[in-house]
């Protein structure tokens, strides 16, 4: 049965059984349906070694040492010499054989003969002298397009253009008809999915059942492309291609992508030519410099995964980032699996090792560098353009002069301030502390040793969170504020003054009370900060990280806490300090501290690094020591309280802002003018390095234009080329399989040797040739949309599913099961949820909790935002969401052509248990009860939301009955009703709304 | 057999399948595999006579894989290195050193025994650490394979290629081409379960059980002990049982006209789906309910019901194996013990993972044993990779850890079609590089798939125009550790 599997899918298991049944008979079938002259190698002579000959002869072990699985091995033959000798059947073993000539047993052994046809088909091929089509590519999809004819048909009424001729001729052929016109209600609601990924309204479908003129369809498709949600459906299809996400992958951090997914959704919006789409994707950086529209699009190949855990070698980590970006552009344009390529000659198709590594020099010219150039460990990083919005532009701008001005006027001197000068330095050389001794508790039961100079030493244990509690009692008076020492001990890690092996020590908040009052602190300020950890942190209302003396641990230094107001203490007072210490690695606590308190005013002003502290008694001092100091003071003097506040704040926000404004990931070639190349890995092995290879395309395709830098500018021109014989084909394929939910070549991601033969041949070629004539996406898709094939009824019977179960031959229309966001999205539009938005950034619907206990990351959208088109749903690659997983989106990490189409029973909880979808029936439920005055007219428009049809007598009858039952029910547990939503008859609705949302045509696309 | 025949037997699995096999699915592999063999032996399908194993007769049905995510130190517990806590306080010698990255450990690491005594147990005499005094009264059940190594040292890859045989993200794990080759025996239940237990997440997150390319039926389900015990199982709030059984009817009665005008099939299975799920919802929740156990059962295991512990997990693993359940993993996170602080100390830190864990797990074992379920079950445990002979943290450090160390690691494995009692390979006697029988992620794979009866170079998934397996092109089985 191997014949059987290597024409389908295994991955569309729901149906792969009712194809084993209808493949058969048509496998045979497509292979000989070709115009009449010469015979096709690739087309016709090939697909039936695959079925019935290779799982012998094939590539691996072939029997007989005969390999027919090329037309090399065919005409090299096996242990009995030659098998095909052009012109002489007589002499070709191939054919002999197969007819069971020559006392020889008949082959396919243990199999059925071939047919009379096929043989027919080896015996004219080897009459006509067993060659390959043309040239030196024999595998059809290399060889370009050539014009087809528009066949004739005997119904050509049916032919609303060319595609229906094309289809027609092949049913006309077999002796078939074309199924009747889908009514209206299937065509609008298919048309409006197809388009733009949402349902018709009620109204929407009325008002086209009442335009009785002739173009009333082809309106409503003009109407479609119009809006902006084609764009939005259409990018669904893009950015599985283009792996889009907004996580990195592996350790998962969130990355800025979503401008580029904006780009999409404009570029289909405003039918961007598809090569203009390539060129500005793959190289929009190396176009003449434009808006930055062009730099956002080639956010497509920075959308690779990356591992940003620190410890790899990033050079590697580069290269797999190259080798993504060459499997996703052979894959995208050249429906080519290059990367089998990596680490050996493809074994299936004409691409060698050498192919893939050109290929891959064309992206090893991107700027990229290790966070720490010299160091192996690294990140490796590409460039990030920001893109504020002319607001924040003129935001920022009026910030900065605000800082600018500020700091301006302090800095300018007079004699008051040459006075207090002179002041502050006496303060800081003779500050009054007075010492502390107080009693000490560690939440965690660390324990304090008092020394002699009166600090504290702290040992025991080092668990996730502690806070030690300092108490202080019998200081009286007036007090100021509080010095925390850290003092470096020999006995601690680095003799440093914190426990981490590193001696760091982070206070991450601080907390004062005064007999149970909380004292509020107005200052900090320390001698020394780490670069992440500055003093003000402690007395910032957002979260940070708190203050620590990182990078000088085995220094002493001092952190002074001012109070808001000077607190009055009676001797029986207690003052209690908490000194909270949270950070992540558990270690970093104080080891060893002492505590004193001020009693005079501004004591944050009395400290100054000790590098300027030794200058107080330096002259003559040089420009930049002088500076050094004068900046010391303008930033401790009591004098410029309200200065340093502005600039404070003004520098918050100007952070805030620099944070709101979005940026692009992107592309961007380094300067240079040398041949861009890279070293093969032998094997594929990343330190293996063999010789360097220089950009090129793969051999078996046209050749490069080479009169400027081969670069991704010349590989993008190349690939939307006239003579490039794939692009246009896989494009072509692609926009089919969207609207009949199989491609004409059923496996769109792999056209080549492995890949299935097309089912229509010419009007795939008919089709590439009229998209290279302008690449026009949105004609393409009209044709394809308005064409009478399209337009067929999609129901089948018992007969048609036993003859055609996959509908190879297009006699009736397409049904394709909703995909995960279609399925969404419909259901907020049934339940008047959907909030319209286009554009911005991503955001997070409802998950469970148990879904999101782990993660972080997720912080549930409110509003409106709660309720947007899925695509606009923040996509984690590790952590999916879950009722996309089980409808079998993808996780993004790779360029994926075709999703797989599964049923499990955890669709069916999702649909019935998830909260979204439970909101939207309730939507539902409630636009029922608005919609008419009888049950029946309520039930009507709800199931005619959900389906654009109107419910037959028969259908109406459970729906009665089941809000019959509902209401009952609901009216004697007014508990649940409650719970539910709020009364008895609003919640029979909600679950009326329920079934509806979860019937198979919901959820289909008929 | 001549075409017609397979003709017809084809259509009788096409009924069986769309008709009745609707669930968690017997997998694409399993059958084409059932046609082939059926072919080969003249079996008349249609009876029911199946066909186990996909390519030869199987050893064992299912494999529980406790996974210890974070890596935990065999210095301290399974790998006894005596001649390094000789040499504890030197720094390490260089040329082990060349070339090789560490996440954490900078300059000149120093060599550091392990703390924690060694004893020689059971009639095997396998040295096992004082942390696993549980461990040790089943040591003659399980092979211990102290010459495991990998190619990644950061978690979320290493966590991938031991589910996957990938460090990307996006590849089918174990569990799903187990599922996917073998299907699974209860079709009301997923056929790959995860359980989680730990601190932490694990560092790979979902993509650890995903089924990458693979149809979403062969995904790894999670269940819990604590909220829902599997995702959307619970009605809504206000939706009584008896309520979501009239919806379904309801739903059923649209559904059913639908398929009388179009015998479409899909919407037979997709009806059949609607009732499996019904049945989930209250058979899910009981299977989850462990307070039903008898009392020897949760001193057995150490079990305390309603928590999120790795001991309740343990007594569900094997509760879902009874049930045909086909693969299940258990997450216990919480050994990446780099030092610093209690938590992540090879001495507190590492003492009271085993106490969490150890006396389930070997539960486990003892329990499966006297079921009689042991000779059917694979049992795995072990981590992402293993932890240096050096120390991370200064050597006077009260808190010392070790960091990733790819190198060489130790996994146990006990069950069906293993040996009882041996031991794999061996590391050099600083415990720094595997010395002897190395063992690689892929030829772990290769051996268990081998022993569920599925020849790893043939478990193949056409995606992207290449065939894909489990072990890429790698893998052997391991011969020694096959009884």
């Amino acid at each position: 049965m191997k014949f059987l599997s290597q024409q389908m899918s295994l991955g569309d298991r729901s149906r792969v059984v009712a194809a084993f049944l209808a493949i058969a008979p048509f496998a045979a079938v497509l292979a000989i349906q070709e115009p009449e002259g010469k015979v096709s190698f690739s087309r016709q002579v090939a697909p039936i070694m695959r079925a019935h000959c290779t799982s012998c002869h094939g590539t691996k072990s072939p029997a007989a040492n005969l390999d027919l699985s090329s037309l090399n091995g065919i005409l090299k033959g096996g242990i009995g010499g030659t098998s095909a000798v052009g012109g002489d059947p007589s002499k070709s073993s191939l054919l002999q054989r197969a007819l069971g000539h020559g006392n020889r047993p008949r082959m396919p052994l243990g199999f059925a003969p071939l047919k009379a046809e096929q043989v027919s088909i080896l015996e004219r091929w080897i009459k006509e002298g067993a060659k390959a089509d043309v040239g030196k590519a024999t595998h059809w999809a290399y060889i370009p397009p050539s014009r087809p004819e528009v066949p004739q048909v005997k119904n050509a009424r049916w032919v609303r253009n060319p595609i229906d001729a094309f289809a027609l001729a092949k049913l006309e052929r077999l002796g078939l008809k074309p199924s009747a016109e889908a009514g209206k209600e299937m065509l609008i609601r298919r048309v409006y999915l197809d388009l733009t990924g949402l349902p018709p309204t009620v109204g929407e479908v009325d008002a086209f059942l009442g335009d009785k003129r002739a173009d009333a369809y082809e309106r409503i498709v003009d109407r479609l492309f119009a809006s902006p949600h084609y764009g939005e459906r259409q990018a669904r299809f893009w950015l599985d291609l283009a792996r889009y996400a907004d996580t990195d992958g592996f350790a998962d951090l969130p990355r800025n992508a979503w401008k580029y997914r904006d780009w999409v959704i404009k570029a289909f919006n405003e039918n961007m030519p598809y090569d203009q789409f390539t060129i500005e994707q793959l190289a929009g950086d190396l176009l003449p410099p434009g808006d930055f529209d062009r730099l956002i699009a080639t956010g497509f190949h920075r959308n690779s995964m990356f591992d940003a855990e620190m410890g790899g070698d990033p050079e590697e980590a580069h290269l797999n980032v190259i080798a993504d970006r060459v499997s996703t552009t052979s894959t995208v344009w050249l429906g080519s699996t290059l990367q089998c390529a990596r680490c050996h000659d493809h074994k299936y198709d004409p691409f060698s090792q050498k192919d893939f590594y050109a290929m891959a020099a064309f992206f090893n010219g991107t700027s990229s560098k290790p966070t720490n150039p010299g160091e192996k460990r690294g990140r490796w990083v590409e460039p990030v353009l920001p893109l504020p919005t002319a607001k924040q532009v003129s935001i920022r701008q009026k910030l900065s002069q605000k800082v600018e001005f500020t700091e301006r006027t302090m800095k300018k001197w007079s004699p008051e301030k040459r006075e207090a000068m002179a002041q502050w330095r006496e303060r800081v050389k003779n500050p009054t502390w007075i010492a502390q001794n107080p009693s000490l508790e560690s939440f965690s039961g660390a324990k304090f040793q008092r020394l002699e100079d009166g600090s504290f030493l702290v040992s025991g244990p080092l668990i996730d969170e502690d806070r030690y509690r300092i108490n202080m009692t019998g200081q009286s008076g007036r007090v100021t504020g509080v010095r925390i020492e850290l003092i470096p001990d020999p006995s601690l890690p680095k003799k440093g003054s914190g426990r981490a092996h590193d001696g760091l020590a982070i206070i991450t908040r601080v907390a004062l009370a005064l007999d149970g009052k909380k004292v509020r602190i107005g200052a900090a300020a320390a001698d020394y900060s780490g670069e992440d950890f500055p003093a003000s942190n402690l007395t910032s209302d957002e979260d940070n990280d708190g203050w620590s003396a990182e990078g000088e641990v085995d220094k002493p230094h001092e952190l002074v806490l001012g109070f808001e107001k000077p607190a009055e203490i009676s001797p029986a007072s207690k003052l209690v300090l908490d000194v909270y210490q949270e950070d992540q690695d558990p270690s970093c606590k104080i080891g060893r501290f002492r505590i004193s308190l001020a009693t005079t005013d501004h004591p944050t002003s009395w400290i100054a690094p000790a590098d300027v502290k030794a200058l107080f008694d330096k002259s003559p001092l040089s420009k930049k020591e002088q500076e050094a100091l004068d900046n010391a003071f303008f930033a401790a003097s009591p004098l410029f309280g309200a200065e340093r506040k502005a600039v404070a704040a003004a520098k918050k926000d100007l952070a805030k802002l620099d944070e709101a404004i979005p940026s692009a990931m992107i592309l961007q070639e380094h300067a240079g003018k040398e041949p861009l190349k890279i070293p093969l890995r032998v094997r594929g092995e990343f330190p293996n390095k063999g010789p360097d290879v220089f950009a090129d395309t793969p051999s078996v395709l046209p050749v490069i234009e080479r009169k400027g830098r081969v670069d991704r500018l010349a590989l993008a021109y190349w690939l939307v080329a006239k003579e490039n014989p794939l692009t246009a084909r896989v494009l072509a394929n692609r926009l089919w399989e969207q609207s009949f939910g199989r491609g004409i070549v059923e496996t769109s991601e792999d056209f080549g040797i492995r890949g299935s033969i097309p089912t229509h041949p010419e009007l795939l070629d008919w089709m590439a040739l009229k998209l290279q004539n302008g690449w026009n996406v949105k004609a393409m898709q009209r044709l394809i949309v308005t064409s009478s094939t399209y337009r067929q009824t999609s129901r089948t019977s018992k007969e048609a599913l036993a003859h055609d179960a996959k509908n190879l031959l297009l006699a009736r229309g397409p049904k394709v099961r909703m995909d995960a966001e279609t399925i969404r999205d419909a259901s907020l539009a049934y339940g008047g949820l959907l909030f319209k938005k286009i554009g911005g950034p991503s955001v997070f619907p409802y998950q469970p909790a148990e879904a999101t206990e782990n993660n972080a990351d997720w912080e549930i959208s409110h509003g409106p935002d709660a309720y947007r088109r899925s695509l606009y749903t923040f996509l984690q690659r590790g952590y999916p969401f879950p009722m996309f997983q089980l409808f079998d989106a993808t996780s993004r990490s790779e360029c994926t052509v075709r999703r797989v189409n599964t049923m499990t029973p955890l669709q069916a909880l999702a649909l019935l248990n998830d909260r979204g979808m439970t909101e939207a029936a309730e939507g539902l439920g409630r636009r029922m009860m608005g919609a008419g005055k009888t049950d029946d007219a309520r039930l009507a428009f709800g199931f005619r939301t959900c389906t654009s049809r109107r419910p037959s007598s028969a259908e109406l009858r459970p729906l009665n009955r089941l809000l019959v039952q509902l209401r009952q029910k609901y009216s004697v547990d007014l508990k649940s009703a409650m719970e539910l939503s709020g009364t008895p008859e609003r919640s029979a609705w909600t679950m009326v709304g329920n079934v509806l949302l979860n019937m198979d045509e919901a959820i289909n696309r008929n | 057999m001549n075409f017609e025949h397979e003709q017809e037997i084809l259509k009788q699995i096409t009924r069986r399948t769309l008709f009745k096999q609707v669930g968690f699915g017997i997998g694409g592999v399993a059958l084409t595999s059932l046609l082939s063999q059926a072919s080969a032996f003249g079996l008349d399908l249609s009876s029911g006579q199946g066909v186990r194993g996909l390519h030869h007769k199987p050893r064992a049905k299912n494999i529980i894989h406790l996974f210890m995510t974070g890596a935990p130190s065999q210095i301290d517990l399974l790998d006894y290195k005596p001649y390094l806590n000789q040499h504890h306080g030197e720094v390490c010698p260089p040329e082990l050193l060349q070339g090789q990255n560490f996440a954490f450990i900078e300059k000149k690491p120093k060599l550091y025994g392990s703390p924690h005594k060694f004893a020689q147990v059971g009639s095997s005499r396998r040295w096992v650490s004082e942390l696993l005094p549980h461990f040790k009264e089943i040591v003659d059940d399980v092979t211990v394979v102290n010459s495991m190594s990998t190619h990644h040292f950061n978690h979320a890859p290493a966590q991938l290629f031991i589910n996957t045989g990938n460090q990307m993200n996006g590849r089918p794990s174990f569990g799903s081409w187990s599922t996917y080759g073998l299907g699974t025996e209860n079709q009301d239940l997923p056929g790959f379960v995860v359980l989680q237990s730990g601190p932490i997440a694990p560092d790979s997150g979902k993509a650890s059980w995903g089924c990458g390319f693979l149809p979403s039926e062969y995904q790894g389900v999670e269940l819990r002990t604590k909220g829902e015990p599997v995702l959307f199982v619970r009605n809504p709030n206000g939706v009584t049982q008896e309520i979501r059984r009239d919806t379904l009817d309801a739903l059923r009665a649209l559904n059913e006209i639908q398929l009388q005008g179009s015998m479409d099939p899909e919407i037979q299975a997709r009806i059949a789906q609607y009732e499996l799920a019904y049945r989930m919802q209250t058979s899910v929740p009981e299977l989850m309910d462990i307070t039903k156990e008898p009392k020897e059962m949760h001193e057995l295991y150490g079990t305390e019901p309603g928590k999120k512990s790795f001991a309740n997990n343990c007594l569900l693993a094997r509760r879902l194996v009874e049930k045909g359940v086909r693969f299940v993993q258990l997450y216990h996170t919480g050994w990446d013990s780099h030092g610093g602080g209690t938590n992540s100390s090879i001495k507190d830190g590492l003492a009271a993972q085993c106490k969490n864990t150890d006396r389930a797990a070997a539960a486990l074992i003892k329990d499966l044993k006297q079921r009689g379920l042991l000779d059917e079950t694979i049992v795995i445990w072990g981590g992402e990779f293993g932890r240096t002979p050096m120390s991370e943290t200064p050597l006077d450090s009260a808190y010392p850890g070790r960091d990733h160390h790819p190198s060489a690691f130790t996994m146990w494995m006990a069950g069906g079609g293993i040996k009882a009692g041996a031991q794999i390979g061996e590391t050099d006697e600083l415990g720094y590089r595997v010395a002897k029988d190395p063992v690689s992620v892929h030829d772990l794979h290769a051996t268990l798939l081998h022993l569920m009866g599925v020849d790893h170079t043939r478990l193949t998934y056409q995606y992207q125009g290449r065939d894909f397996r489990l072990t890429d092109v790698f893998g052997e089985v391991v011969k020694p550790l096959v009884a």
